[in-house]
């Protein structure tokens, strides 16, 4: 969505009143917000500051801008969080998963061999630890699960937190294979 | 990382949006603050997905996940990418994973060198048996297939000829009923596309069906087995359910009639054999593509 000049104009007022004052605050969130892009390891943190800095201006409410308690930056880190759900989609945005692949039924099981074959590729890429941990992590359901990540963990050395947030970060680097897969299927 | 500040029972109630907005701004900006916070919603994120997608979610849960959950940037997406993931992970799930069976795992992988060293010697020696049956056979001599020797050969052969290749003959056929059919190959497992050595097979100028053996090189034990001949786009010509078992020296066959009308010269074809376990689930076990001639 793009800044009208009255939502900018809006913004600035909100910050301080003073016209100077206020593009020194924006000046600081900006480079606030890059930071913690930069952190995130977005590859475009000044894009998504200042996509940040939009979002804000286009849905700061009057409640908000009236009664806003503490420091403004928090506005934006807020927002900020859901431009990183949407910049960690971002360099899969122009691909199209097809809806199809919503449910598998073993029926399908024949058409979704080409994807099954990329999938075992994605795993084939990871290291054998973590291809090792990813496999292990998601074994079993319900108690099964439970117990096994428990055993896992243990196994591992570490605590189930660390064990799950290493899982979550295995998923991640094989997130943009698995697009792959999905969108070659 | 900040554990303290955000648990996963706050961290789940966040992303169902159960918590109060003051809350849930906390959780947003802390979030974005601190990559460990952000890294364990994810894990969470992707827990939940899990258990949505394997019906563990209570009622209320599964409500607000639908609701609020799929709402949220990124997350729809990252369902299917779980369903994905999961299906193959299920699938592994049945698979013998050698690296952790110790021993056993061991056993298993020696078992199926030992079968693949037999099936390979055992087809050299059916190959050179069937040649110099062929050389007595005179006119009716089939062209010379080239390497690699699991390739198919013609055995054009009368029926009242000396039978080619004795070892792979069915224990369960009795020789002095058994016609020979006009082409009989034995085709191993292969990931070969058209092009990159796919055995080949020579249709025979007259008969209107061929006899394929597809060597079972599988660890695992199946309770019946399913076959499809497809085309190289992977349109689906011909099925079988539950083809006929031949015990060969090297281990087990499916053996397949097929229709020689299915098949034209010089294309690509694949066999594709499902294995179905005692719980009636199908796996797809091994292809077997083929060129024709």
């Amino acid at each position: 969505m793009d800044l009208s000049p009255e939502n900018f104009e809006r913004l600035l007022n909100w910050l301080h009143e003073d016209r100077e004052e206020a593009g020194k605050e924006y000046e600081r969130i900006r480079a606030l917000l890059r930071k913690h892009f930069q952190a995130h390891g977005c590859s475009f943190p000044e894009k998504l500051a200042d996509a940040t800095i939009d979002r804000v201006a286009n849905t700061l409410t009057p409640d908000e801008i009236a009664n806003w308690v503490g420091p403004k930056v928090k506005k934006f880190y807020r927002v900020g969080y859901y431009i990183l759900l949407e910049a960690r989609d971002n360099a899969l945005a122009e691909m199209q998963i097809p809806d199809r692949l919503e449910v598998g039924k073993p029926d399908e099981e024949i058409e979704l061999e080409p994807k099954l074959r990329c999938l075992e590729k994605c795993l084939g890429k990871l290291s054998t630890a973590n291809r090792y941990l990813i496999v292990q992590y998601y074994r079993g359901t319900k108690a099964m699960k439970i117990r096994n990540r428990e055993k896992l963990a243990a196994e591992l050395k570490l605590n189930l937190p660390v064990l799950r947030v290493q899982a979550s970060r295995i998923r991640k680097k094989l997130r943009p294979c698995i697009e792959r897969c999905l969108k070659m299927a | 990382m900040r554990e303290q500040a955000l648990d996963e029972v706050r961290a789940r109630q966040f992303l169902l949006g159960e918590l109060p907005p003051e809350e849930e701004g906390e959780i947003e900006e802390l979030a974005f603050e601190d990559r460990d916070t952000f890294a364990l919603l994810e894990s969470v994120e992707n827990d939940l997905v899990d258990e949505f997608i394997h019906g563990d979610l209570s009622s209320d849960e599964e409500e607000r996940f639908e609701s609020h959950f799929l709402s949220q940037p990124g997350r729809r997406s990252n369902l299917k990418i779980s369903r994905a993931l999961q299906q193959h992970l299920d699938r592994l799930e049945d698979k013998p994973r050698p690296a952790r069976r110790g021993l056993l795992g061991w056993v298993i992988a020696f078992a199926t060198v030992l079968l693949i060293v037999g099936l390979v010697a055992i087809i050299v020696r059916v190959w050179e048996s069937r040649q110099s049956s062929q050389i007595q056979a005179g006119s009716d001599k089939p062209k010379v297939v080239p390497a690699p020797p699991l390739n198919a050969s013609p055995s054009q052969v009368p029926a009242t000829s000396p039978a080619p290749y004795v070892e792979n003959k069915p224990k369960s056929l009795n020789p002095e009923k058994q016609r020979r059919p006009a082409t009989y190959a034995l085709l191993s497992p292969s990931a070969a596309a058209r092009g990159e050595g796919a055995q080949e097979l020579s249709l025979p100028a007259n008969g209107s069906s061929l006899i394929i053996q597809l060597a079972l090189i599988t660890p695992r034990k199946f309770t019946s087995y399913e076959a499809t001949l497809e085309n190289e786009a992977g349109t689906v010509l011909d099925h079988w359910s539950d083809p006929g078992r031949e015990v060969l020296t090297s281990g087990e066959a499916l053996r397949i009639e097929v229709r020689t009308a299915l098949l034209k010269p010089n294309e690509f074809y694949r066999f594709v054999v499902s294995g179905i376990s005692s719980a009636g689930k199908t796996e797809v076990i091994a292809r077997y593509p083929f060129e024709t001639k």
